[in-house]
């Protein structure tokens, strides 16, 4: 491999690395979200500000995260010959199998939340979830359990 | 019920002297992929299958083939 190919490289090896830490970013951020914007009356003000500043680190996270992908999408697109190779049969496979696994993790937590709104309903009708709170939450696993089955599925025994 | 796959990847490979990263080169797809190929990990698509044993100049059944019980 010539060493204009080494970046590339170098950057197939990381990807693994940082898609790794693309999900627990995206797991923080979005359960701090959910915690400040669901939970506000329940916790202290200490409580709240943890849950504020995992919402902003994992914020920052993706946010850098994305910016990295971005950098080595160009790098990529430096060399379209290779594309064939980063992006082949067995990626599109995985990838596919992952977004199987997240619709499956999407329509189990739609399913959970549905049974327990039946049992919260009949120990105390006070209860009630909010549409927010559960679309977000459903959100939250289907894109986890995507990112989580495809991390385990691409893993190199 | 479908039989599983099996191959001869590593013996062809060293026969014509040629990594995982240069199998993979010369077949368009990833070094991972050719390293899932001969752990029996992935199966190949059938274009991928005949793809390998184009690299290899031989027929399709030398380089896999089902494993019968």
């Amino acid at each position: 491999m010539n060493a204009d190919l080494e970046p590339i490289d170098i950057i197939e090896k990381k990807r693994r690395n940082s898609l790794i830490g693309l999900t627990l970013c995206f797991s923080l951020w979005q359960i701090g979200q959910i915690a400040t914007l669901n939970f506000k009356g329940l916790f202290n003000e200490s409580v709240f500000l943890f849950f504020s500043m995992v919402t902003f680190v994992g914020a920052l996270g993706v946010v850098g995260l994305f910016i990295y992908h971005r950098k080595a999408n160009n790098l990529i697109k430096k060399h379209p010959e290779l594309c064939h190779q980063i992006n082949d049969e067995r990626s599109c496979h995985l990838r596919n199998q992952a977004l199987a696994y997240g619709f499956s993790g999407a329509v189990a937590s739609s399913s959970l939340f549905l049974a327990l709104s039946f049992v919260t309903e009949q120990v105390d009708s006070d209860i009630v979830f909010s549409g927010a709170f559960v679309s977000h939450s459903i959100m939250l696993i289907t894109v986890i359990t995507s990112l989580v089955a495809y991390l385990i599925l691409d893993k190199e025994v | 019920m479908t039989l599983p796959i099996g191959n001869n990847l590593k013996v062809w490979r060293a026969k014509f002297d040629l990594t995982q990263a240069q199998l993979a080169e010369k077949s368009g797809v990833s070094r991972k992929t050719i390293n899932t190929l001969e752990r029996g990990i992935y199966i190949p698509s059938v274009a991928l299958a005949l793809t390998i044993a184009m690299v290899f100049e031989t027929d399709l059944e030398s380089v896999f083939f089902l494993i019968r019980e």
